[in-house]
């Protein structure tokens, strides 16, 4: 073949590339056209985009049962589901409207709510017990909170167990008398195993590992509800989305409520429903869903949690707390005021939730 | 001479084939013989059945040629615009200082800044979907490709340019018949290059958010130790890496036949 031949040759062949490239990025692209938002005004939107975290709560079992694009599909709304690691993720993704609600730890809702970003708190999935915990060494033979002195512990900072862990701390005066480390959850699980730290405050599935290898439970976020430390999974709505479309809002949140009921009435079910997609087996699910606290729309919207727009809750107090302990950590730079925490706290789409249900019966 | 170059060309072939080879069989013999830990290493049997699996079954529920789409998606579009873009504006910089001392500067200051470090920015302005992904392997491919057209022109030897025009050749003759020629061959290099920096970059925009992708999948799959899946995953970006990058070699050495010459 002559170079002049073979040359016309790849010249033809990449221009056939190009147009298979070409052909392929808009059939790939075409069937995400629908991705766009409804027209403005209009009651409903073409499509929702949830974030959600891998955590045995309510919205996981609501995705797993299929009832929230079931409920959404009757009015034309398409849902897209996307896993975020932690709430830090789902920050950015809430900041450039990719999704419209996101769900992570309280302390990264005060972040969202610090930095200005257009959201709200619309819903709490579980509040956060023997789930998050402080474990220490079995063998050092810790009883007493105390003896904590001049011990190294690991906790991920900024975190809802970071939060937790200072405020055990503080209540025993050990502030400036134990050495905090700022690691992962999987390094801390490494850590552990090297012997590096003395105790760790995390979570589950990690917590449950240090527990299995000679760790023992000092205290957990559990027991800090009763002396008003609570922390929490909650979920964030973007603002423009749920002011557009309160109903729709309302709708999700009821569809959520209701896994929550099943859960109350068949725990064995529907722990078996979530083991499969956390790849766990069906007791630890369970026994980590029953770590933590769940709490009906009628108790969210009492004023022990998030109260209502008239009589503001004791979410209002936890909120301010976190935000002074994030600001002490740096982790933010300014606290909101009283008034702007009241605005983030939205129960209204609960109440209206609720209220759909009555006329549903 | 042609026995030498016989051996010489089995020499080039087949060293790498038994290297490989080797490295099949020790990891076929380990697995089978002495630890068969399917979170360390699984083996090759486990391996290929998993990718059958994969074929019929997907990841994560999404087809596996839905995965491989995603990905040559992202990075057919970044790299076209980033050709699109930057071999214009590349001979643009070598042709005018003015261009050269805006564009120039700001190529060299984002340049060496790990892509993985402004990723988050584009992810905030941009969203999560493909448009800040594709930003990311746009910037990634761009700077090579770039300085690429910029180095070359600027080498093309001054004596050809002004012999020409002694000889009355126009602007467009002296770009068309000298510079063009002369900087392909180095342009060439520029895109393989952009291929490379945005084959590797893939992964990390894969890593955020990301539902589909096969640098998503490997992320995926490393978070749940499905070692299996991870293994496919990286055979196959090292496979496809390979292939591709063979195929430009082989339009660039037909195309700019002249090169080195």
């Amino acid at each position: 073949m002559t170079d002049k031949k073979q040359g016309f040759l790849v010249k033809m062949g990449l221009l056939t590339f190009f147009l298979f490239g070409m052909i392929t990025s808009a059939y790939h692209y075409l069937g995400e056209l629908d991705y766009q938002q409804g027209k403005q005004g209009s009651s409903y939107p073409k499509v929702v985009n949830i974030g959600y975290l891998r955590v045995p709560n309510d919205e996981m079992m609501a995705i797993e049962q299929g009832t929230i694009e079931k409920n959404l599909s009757k009015f034309g709304i398409k849902v897209n589901f996307m896993v975020f690691d932690s709430g830090v993720e789902a920050n950015k993704a809430l900041a450039s409207g990719s999704i419209d609600f996101a769900s992570m730890g309280v302390t990264n809702g005060v972040v969202a709510l610090s930095k200005g970003l257009d959201v709200e708190l619309i819903w709490l999935h579980e509040l956060l017990g023997t789930n998050e915990a402080l474990v220490t060494r079995k063998q050092e033979d810790l009883k007493d909170l105390h003896q904590l002195s001049g011990k190294t512990i690991a906790t991920t900072f900024a975190s809802t167990s970071h939060y937790s862990l200072k405020k055990v701390l503080e209540a025993n005066n050990l502030t400036d008398k134990v050495t905090v480390l700022d690691m992962t959850t999987l390094d801390i699980a490494a850590a552990w195993q090297r012997g590096d730290i003395d105790g760790a405050y995390t979570w589950d599935p990690v917590l449950s590992e240090l527990v299995a290898s000679d760790g023992n439970i000092m205290i957990s976020s559990a027991d800090l509800v009763d002396d008003g430390v609570v922390t929490a999974n909650v979920m964030l709505g973007r603002k423009n989305f749920t002011h557009q479309y309160p109903q729709v809002t309302a709708m999700i949140l009821s569809t959520i409520s209701d896994s929550h009921d099943f859960f109350k009435d068949n725990p064995d079910k529907a722990a078996s429903l979530v083991a499969k997609t956390l790849e766990i087996s069906k007791e630890d699910a369970l026994f980590q869903m029953k770590g933590t606290i769940w709490l009906s729309a009628q108790e969210q919207v009492s004023k022990d949690y998030l109260g209502t727009s008239d009589t503001s809750g004791d979410f209002v107090r936890i909120i301010s707390e976190i935000s002074r302990f994030l600001s002490d950590s740096h982790s933010i730079s300014s606290v909101p005021n009283e008034q702007a925490i009241k605005e983030f706290i939205n129960s209204d789409y609960i109440i209206k939730s609720m209220e759909g249900e009555k006329s549903n019966e | 001479m042609k026995e030498k170059e016989i051996s010489q060309k089995l020499q080039k072939i087949g060293i790498p084939i038994i290297t490989w080879g080797m490295i099949a069989l020790v990891w076929f013999a380990y697995t089978q013989w002495i630890t068969s830990n399917s979170v360390m290493i699984p083996s090759p049997q486990h391996v290929w059945h998993s990718f059958i699996e994969l074929l019929q079954n997907g990841y994560g529920g999404t087809a596996f040629i839905v995965h491989l789409r995603s990905s040559f998606v992202r990075l057919f579009l970044s790299i076209t615009l980033a050709i699109v873009v930057g071999i214009p504006l590349g001979y643009l910089s070598g042709y005018n200082h003015l261009i050269k001392g805006m564009v120039d500067s700001l190529v060299q200051f984002y340049k060496p800044i790990p892509p993985l470090a402004y990723y988050p920015l584009l992810i905030i302005w941009m969203g999560i979907s493909d448009s800040s992904k594709i930003a990311l392997l746009f910037l990634a491919a761009f700077a090579p490709i770039y300085i690429a057209c910029v180095s070359s022109v600027g080498k093309v030897r001054k004596d050809y340019i002004l012999s020409a025009k002694s000889l009355g050749a126009s602007n467009k003759d002296i770009f068309l018949k000298i510079i063009w020629p002369a900087t392909l061959p180095e342009v060439f290099t520029g895109i393989r290059t952009a291929f490379g920096f945005a084959y590797s970059t893939l992964v990390a925009a894969e890593m955020t958010a990301a539902t589909s992708g096969m640098g998503w999948m490997v992320m995926d799959a490393s978070r749940y130790l499905k070692s299996d899946i991870m293994f496919i995953g990286i055979i196959i970006m090292g496979i496809s890496g390979l292939v591709i990058d063979y195929l430009l070699l082989y339009c660039e050495n037909t195309l700019v036949f002249w090169k080195g010459k």
